[in-house]
C-alpha cells in the first residue's frame, strides 16, 4: 500500500513538468479562446466586458456552411491524395538501397529549407496565366488561351498536397521501415499476389503510420489560410481565411474565437473517430473469433 | 515411391560467388527429405529457388512433372515455413491459419472446418483468438506450420524451423513435426545445419557443402558410409587414417599407417596393393577396456594406448587415446555404471576395432580435419 502510493507520487513528479507545460501553453490558451467567443466586441477592436451569445448567433452567417464544406472537402481531399502518394513511396523508400534512400529522403526534406511563402509564390509563378504550365497546356490544346490555372479550389488542392505531402511520407516511411518484409514473402508463398500481399499484409502492418499521417496532414490542411489566400482567390475561401480576416481586418476577436472553436470541433471529430475506430476494431475481431471457436 | 520434386542441375551465383553448382536432387512423394549443410553452404538459396523467390541461373525445378522454374511464388503448390515464422502480426492465430484459404477464396464453411482441424492438430485450439506476439516460440512455430499446411501444398519447405528454439523444445517439436507429417502425408523438405535433427527426422538426406551435393542417401548410409572426408567429419565425429594398401587377401587387406599400428580392414573399394587409402573410423566403433580382452572374433584389431583426455558426457564418455603418434577419438557408452572401474586420465588401455567397421573414403581433403573434434580445440 505504502509502496504503491510512493510509486504514484513518483509518477506524478515525473509527469509534472510535461503536465504543467501542457496546461500552461495548451489547455489555458484553448480555454481563453473558447471563453472569448462569448465576449462582446468593443468599438476599438478590443474585447468588451460582460458576456454575450451574439458571436455564436453570428456563426449562422449564410456564407459559412459553404465555407465549412469546402474546408472539409479540400482538407480530406488533400489528405487522401497525400496518403495515396505516400503509400507506394514509403514502401519504395523502405526497400531501396540505403544510399538511394538517404538521397530521396534528402530530396523530400530539402524544400523545407526554403521559406514556405516563397514556395507558394513559386507555385503562383508556375500556375500563372503566363506561366510555363499554362503555356504548355495551351500548346497541347488542353487549356483555352488566357484561362488561368490559379485562383480556384483545384489550385488550392494542388498546393496543399505539395505542402503537406512530406508530412504524410515521413510517418508512412517510418512505419514501413520497421515493417518486416519477410511477411510479404510469406504472403506470396501462401498464395497471395503482390497486390494482395500489399493490402492484406503491408497496409495493416503500417496502419499506425498511416493514421499518424492522416492526423498530421488533415489538421493543418483544415486550418490552412495562407495557401487559399495566395492561390485560391475569393471563390475558394476556407475557415482559416475567415479567422484571419476576423482577427486582422475586422478586429473582431470574439468572432475569430468562435470560428476557431468551430474548427477545433471539426478537427476533433476525426481524432475521436480514429481512437474509437481502432479501439472498436479490436473488439470486433475478438468477438468474431470467440464465436468461431464456440461453433466447433 | 513416385517423385514429387526434382531439382535439376541448378546453379546460382551472386556476383562472382557461386552459391549453387549443378545441384540435382530427387525428392519422393510423402517423404521427409533433409538438406543438411553448414551455414553458407547454399541451402537457403536452394530453398528460395524452390519457393520461387529466386531464379536459378541454370537448371530447372520440376514439381509433379511440371516445370515451375519461372512460376511466381503464389502460383506454386509449394509453401514455406520460414525460420522467423513470419506470422502476420495484425491477424490472430485463427486468421493466420485461414489466410491461405481466404486468398484461395475457399468456401466459408470449408475454411472454418479446415482451420479448426489444423488448430486441433497443432493443439492450439484454445489459443485461436490470440495475436502472434502473445505466443511462445514453440507455439508460433506450430502456427506457422499449420498455416503452411492448411491449403495442402504438394511440398512443404521448412527453413531451419527449429533454429530459434531451445534444446528441449527443439527435441519435442521434432517429434511433433514427425507426427504432423504422418497425419498429413505431405512431402517435407527440411533444411537444417543440425545433423542430429536431419538424422532423426528424415528418410533421405542430401549433404550440401559450398554449393555442391557431397552425398545423398538415407541417414544410415550417410553416417555409416560417408563418401568423402567432409561428410564423414560434418555428420557426427570421426578419425581419419591415411595408409598404403598391403597384403590383399579376399575382401580384406592390411592398411599400413605411418606412426600407427597396421590395421586389417575390409577392402570395400577393392583397392589394389600399393594404393594410398583414406579410412574414416567413427569414435564409437572402437571398444576400450582396462583389461586385455580375450577371445576376440577373427579380424579384430587390437592395440594399446594411453588416455590423454576424458570428457564425461553423461550417457557416454569421450576419450582421446594416444596410440603411436596418433590421438584417437573414442566414445564409450555407459552400459552399466556401478560394475566398471572408470577409465581415467593417464590409464593404459586396450583398444579393439573390427575390420568390418572400416569405411574407405572416395575423396579426402586435408581441410576437413578442422571439422573433427580435437581435445586442443578451445584451449
Amino acid at each position: 500500500m505504502k509502496t504503491s502510493t510512493a510509486k504514484k507520487l513518483n509518477e506524478l513528479c515525473l509527469t509534472a513538468p510535461s503536465m504543467i507545460w501542457l496546461i500552461l501553453w495548451f489547455v489555458i490558451p484553448t480555454v481563453i479562446v473558447f471563453l472569448m467567443a462569448f465576449k462582446p466586441v468593443d468599438p476599438w477592436g478590443g474585447i468588451g466586458s460582460g458576456w454575450t451569445l451574439q458571436t455564436i448567433r453570428d456563426l449562422s452567417n449564410p456564407n459559412y456552411p459553404e465555407i465549412v464544406v469546402r474546408t472539409l472537402l479540400l482538407g480530406i481531399g488533400s489528405t487522401a491524395i497525400s496518403i495515396l502518394i505516400a503509400l507506394p513511396l514509403g514502401y519504395y523508400l523502405a526497400r531501396v538501397s540505403r544510399k538511394l534512400r538517404d538521397l530521396l529522403l534528402l530530396l523530400i526534406i530539402i524544400p523545407f529549407w526554403t521559406n514556405f511563402l516563397i514556395r507558394i509564390f513559386a507555385w503562383k509563378v508556375l500556375l500563372h496565366a503566363e506561366g510555363p504550365l499554362a503555356h504548355f497546356l495551351t500548346f497541347l490544346g488542353l487549356l483555352k488561351p488566357d484561362a488561368t490555372l490559379l485562383y480556384n479550389p483545384w489550385a488550392v488542392l494542388a498546393v496543399m498536397v505539395y505542402s503537406y505531402l512530406p508530412f504524410a511520407i515521413l510517418p508512412v516511411y517510418a512505419a514501413a521501415e520497421k515493417f518486416d518484409f519477410s511477411l510479404i514473402d510469406a504472403a506470396q508463398d501462401l498464395g497471395a499476389t503482390r497486390l494482395q500481399a500489399f493490402y492484406r499484409v503491408f497496409l495493416p502492418g503500417i496502419s499506425r503510420g498511416i493514421w499518424t499521417a492522416v492526423i498530421v496532414v488533415l489538421i493543418p490542411a483544415l486550418g490552412a489560410y495562407l495557401i487559399p489566400d495566395l492561390v485560391g482567390g475569393t471563390a475558394s475561401e476556407l475557415i482559416g481565411d475567415k479567422i484571419a480576416q476576423r482577427t486582422f481586418i475586422d478586429r473582431n476577436l470574439p468572432h475569430a474565437s468562435a470560428l476557431s472553436a468551430l474548427l477545433m470541433f471539426v478537427v476533433m471529430i476525426p481524432i475521436f473517430f480514429v481512437v474509437f475506430f481502432t479501439g472498436s476494431r479490436k473488439s470486433i475481431t475478438g468477438t468474431r473469433h470467440s464465436r468461431g471457436v464456440k461453433q466447433k | 515411391m513416385a517423385e514429387i520434386l526434382r531439382i535439376e542441375n541448378v546453379s546460382k551465383s551472386f556476383g562472382v560467388q557461386k552459391v549453387l553448382d549443378q545441384v540435382s536432387l530427387s525428392i519422393s512423394a510423402g517423404e521427409i527429405f533433409s538438406i543438411l549443410g553448414p551455414s553458407g553452404c547454399g541451402k537457403s538459396t536452394l530453398l528460395r529457388i524452390c519457393g520461387g523467390f529466386e531464379e536459378p541461373d541454370e537448371g530447372r525445378i520440376i514439381l509433379d512433372g511440371e516445370d515451375i522454374t519461372r512460376v511466381p511464388p503464389h502460383k506454386r503448390g509449394i509453401h514455406t515455413v520460414f525460420q522467423n515464422y513470419a506470422l502476420f502480426p495484425n491477424m490472430t492465430v485463427w486468421e493466420n491459419i485461414a489466410f491461405p484459404l481466404r486468398i484461395a477464396k475457399a468456401d466459408k464453411n470449408h475454411i472454418r472446418r479446415e482451420v479448426e482441424r489444423y488448430l486441433e492438430l497443432i493443439q492450439m485450439s484454445e489459443h485461436a483468438g490470440k495475436k502472434p506476439r502473445e505466443l511462445s516460440g514453440g507455439q508460433k512455430q506450430r502456427v506457422a506450420i499449420a498455416r503452411a499446411l492448411v491449403n495442402r501444398p504438394k511440398v512443404l519447405l521448412l527453413d531451419e524451423p527449429l533454429a530459434a528454439l531451445d534444446l528441449k523444445l527443439r527435441q519435442r517439436m521434432l517429434v511433433e513435426l514427425d507426427s504432423i507429417h504422418e497425419d498429413v502425408g505431405i512431402t517435407f523438405v527440411y533444411v537444417t545445419h543440425d545433423q542430429q535433427e536431419a538424422m532423426s527426422i528424415s528418410n533421405h538426406i542430401a549433404v550440401l557443402h559450398q554449393g555442391i551435393v557431397e552425398q545423398e542417401g538415407t541417414p544410415t548410409e550417410v553416417y555409416e558410409a560417408p563418401k568423402n572426408s567432409f561428410v564423414a567429419a560434418f555428420i557426427g565425429d570421426t578419425n581419419f587414417f591415411e595408409g598404403t594398401i598391403r597384403d590383399v587377401h579376399g575382401d580384406y587387406c592390411i592398411l599400413k599407417i605411418d606412426g600407427f599400428p597396421s590395421l586389417e580392414v575390409f577392402n570395400d573399394k577393392k583397392m589394389p596393393e600399393g594404393e594410398r587409402a583414406h579410412l574414416s573410423i567413427r569414435p564409437e566403433k572402437f571398444s576400450v577396456s582396462l583389461e586385455k580382452p580375450e577371445n576376440l572374433p577373427a579380424r579384430t584389431n587390437l592395440f594399446q594406448g594411453r588416455v590423454e583426455d576424458v570428457i564425461y558426457l553423461g550417457a557416454q564418455t569421450r576419450l582421446w587415446i594416444r596410440v603411436g603418434e596418433r590421438l584417437v577419438s573414442v566414445v564409450k557408452q555407459h552400459a552399466s555404471f556401478a560394475l566398471e572401474r572408470k577409465i581415467r586420465y593417464r590409464d593404459d588401455v586396450w583398444l579393439t576395432w573390427h575390420a568390418d567397421n572400416a569405411y574407405m573414403l572416395e575423396d579426402y581433403r586435408p581441410s576437413d580435419e578442422s571439422l573433427v573434434m580435437h581435445p586442443d580445440i578451445g584451449r
